[in-house]
């Protein structure tokens, strides 16, 4: 907060060069990764000073190789100890003998082994049960639901069926087609009306007056 | 006047390069003498003497660098001591580190030297957390292990053979200081 109400000023000429560096009066924060980048040149003060080379004390680069030179045979002397190890003990192997202490080892090993599996593959066989008992369940459940939906249906489309067969006594067919037509024929029904501002209905297309009042069929 | 304005780092090497030197000589300088400013640090004289040059062609993908360069076979003295067979110089050629040494300065400058050589033991102790695990696993403490040096043609250090003494020891510690370095362990008990 204290740092919000300072301000941040930011240096001017050191953004233009491509970074910015924040300045705070109080609270001084050194970054340790963060320096100039490569491709900013050397400053202008500095571009003639050639650093010199530290001189080398001869005491010191003396003990200082004795010292390199022994770790390099020490280490080099190790690892070829480690890797004439290595290779004895897969020539015995290679033989087909095995140390009996390697083989106790290997059947202690075995052994935790076993009994671990052993108890992994207790609980991974409850947990399967475990789920399927549930999977069971949720089919059964599902089965009743989809029974029940199916008889729901059934119910639907008997109804619609015991409609169609009520309207079917009505209908037109091949046998009373031509009773039908004469009927038509003779029964011409006019759907044409007027209305006026009294709200009385004259049927038919003729003008009102001109014909005298009908009543509704 | 125009002043010369130096910039960038100092650098160690002292001379001109390979080509420069051998580009002016007659004949390419075969049979002259050519001496490395590097080795003149060591007490004895190193130098190699041309037998052979051959130019670079340019050639990608380096094509620059392979200007500056020049094939020289030399037959090579490394601190005193010749090498049997001829080197061929190529990738080194570049570097501004070789100055020619004139024809009166070669009787006196080549002279080959014998260097005192360093005899290894044959075996060491083991270290001491190594030598614990050894000695839990077996049971015995007076295992060694085989001392393993750069034995190349060249180098100064070999393990003894039959019938030889070793002439320094190979401590598994820090050993005994070099005798000009004393000063570094000043109030220092060294076992």
């Amino acid at each position: 907060m204290l740092r919000n109400l300072l301000g941040k000023t930011t240096i001017d000429s050191l953004s233009a060069n491509g970074f910015n560096i924040s300045y705070n009066p109080v609270c001084v924060q050194s970054v340790r990764w963060r320096r100039k980048p490569r491709w900013i040149p050397k400053a202008k003060t500095k571009i003639f000073r050639i650093p010199n080379h530290k001189p080398l004390l001869p005491e010191e680069t003396h003990e200082w190789l004795r010292i390199n030179n022994n770790y390099k045979l020490q280490m080099n002397s190790v690892r070829a100890f480690f890797r004439e190890e290595v290779m004895n003990k897969k020539k015995l192997i290679a033989q087909g003998q095995t140390p009996a202490d390697e083989e106790a080892e290997f059947e202690r090993c075995k052994s935790i082994n076993d009994e671990w599996n052993q108890e992994i593959a207790n609980i991974r066989d409850a947990r399967y049960a475990r789920i399927m008992k549930k999977r069971c369940e949720k089919l059964e459940t599902s089965l009743d639901h989809l029974e029940r939906i199916k008889e729901l249906q059934m119910t639907k489309i008997e109804e619609r069926v015991r409609i169609q067969k009520e309207k079917s006594t009505t209908f037109i067919t091949r046998k009373n087609i031509d009773q039908a037509i004469e009927h038509a024929l003779s029964n011409q029904v006019d759907f044409n009306f007027s209305i006026d501002l009294q709200g009385n209905i004259y049927k038919g297309d003729e003008k009102p007056g001109s014909v005298a009042k009908k009543e509704a069929n | 006047m125009s002043v010369i304005k130096y910039i960038g780092r100092r650098t160690d090497f002292r001379g001109k390069s390979m080509w420069e030197i051998v580009s002016n000589l007659k004949n390419f300088g075969v049979g002259r003498i050519l001496v490395r400013s590097m080795f003149e640090r060591y007490p004895e004289n190193s130098w190699i003497k041309i037998l052979k040059v051959e130019a670079c062609p340019p050639t990608p993908p380096d094509f620059y660098d392979t200007l500056r360069r020049v094939k020289i076979t030399a037959e090579r003295v490394f601190r005193g001591k010749k090498f049997e067979k001829p080197i061929l110089i190529e990738k080194v050629s570049y570097k501004t580190d070789y100055r020619l040494l004139s024809k009166k300065e070669e009787a006196d400058y080549c002279k080959l030297s014998q260097r005192e050589e360093k005899l290894l033991p044959l075996e060491m102790d083991l270290p001491p957390l190594l030598r614990e695990f050894v000695f839990k696993e077996t049971g015995r403490k007076d295992v060694k292990m085989k001392i393993v040096a750069n034995e190349s043609l060249y180098n100064n250090a070999r393990r003894v053979k039959e019938n030889e003494t070793p002439n320094c020891e190979v401590p598994i510690g820090l050993g005994t200081p070099h005798p000009t370095s004393r000063s570094l362990y000043e109030g220092i008990e060294l076992k």
